[in-house]
């Protein structure tokens, strides 16, 4: 169940995080974790921690915690999102982050960096290749997070590693760990 | 040891500290900027 949520909602701004209360330690959650082949953060709370800190005296207990940090919502005892009432607070909680985190608008140098972009592709395709990678290269310089922009200078510059054969993805990350 | 009268809500969840089934250390605060929900079960 969880699980399903966590593929409809997760991403960049949600986490299902799950604690294991089990003071006999991780070999009894395991085998249910890997069963149900979940992808969502599994933690073991042998001593339990959190309980005590909830001061919680059953389980299983749900938390909703914002992205401040600050504790919004909790059920103490009888959480159990296979019933419907939890299970819409949690697709509530997490429909609404969507909904807030918009894309940003780009900054003013990602947007420099796109202008770039097109001015190099530009000259690229006028057979202007250098004039055209020069560009390409302030470009990524500016907004390094741009895989695109990453990308498409790699491609140039390393042809090999593109168009013969598959693409070479461990290359692409090497070149990224390496700030390239 | 302090008696525990749990967490407000409306207030910063304190900072906790736990391990993954692989022994791998996670702070809850490691997910600022995310909204959380954990939930709390056990095998028993």
């Amino acid at each position: 169940m969880w699980q399903e949520l966590q593929q409809r909602y997760g991403g960049e701004n949600i986490q299902i995080v799950a604690v294991a209360v089990d003071a006999q330690g991780a070999e009894l959650p395991r085998p249910y974790v890997e069963q149900a082949g979940v992808t969502f953060v599994v933690l073991l709370d042998a001593d339990n921690v959190l309980c005590r800190m909830l001061g919680a005296k059953a389980i299983p207990n749900g938390l909703f915690i914002d992205e401040q940090g600050v504790l919004q919502y909790q059920k103490l005892g009888r959480f159990d999102v296979r019933e419907a009432e939890y299970r819409t607070m949690a697709e509530q909680w997490f429909g609404e982050a969507q909904t807030t985190a918009a894309p940003d608008e780009p900054s003013a140098l990602e947007g420099r960096a796109l202008e770039l972009y097109d001015q190099g592709l530009k000259l690229y395709r006028e057979g202007r290749v250098d004039e055209g990678m020069a560009l390409w290269r302030e470009a990524s310089d500016l907004d390094q997070r741009n895989y695109i922009i990453h990308k498409q200078l790699w491609a140039v510059e390393n042809p090999e590693k593109f168009y013969d054969g598959p693409v070479d993805f461990d290359w692409q990350r090497e070149q990224l760990k390496e700030g390239r | 040891m302090s008696t525990t009268t749990g967490v407000a809500i409306g207030g910063s969840f304190p900072e906790v500290t736990l391990p993954t089934l692989d022994g791998e250390a996670v702070s809850l605060s490691q997910f600022r900027g995310k909204r959380l929900v954990v939930f709390m079960w056990g095998s028993w």
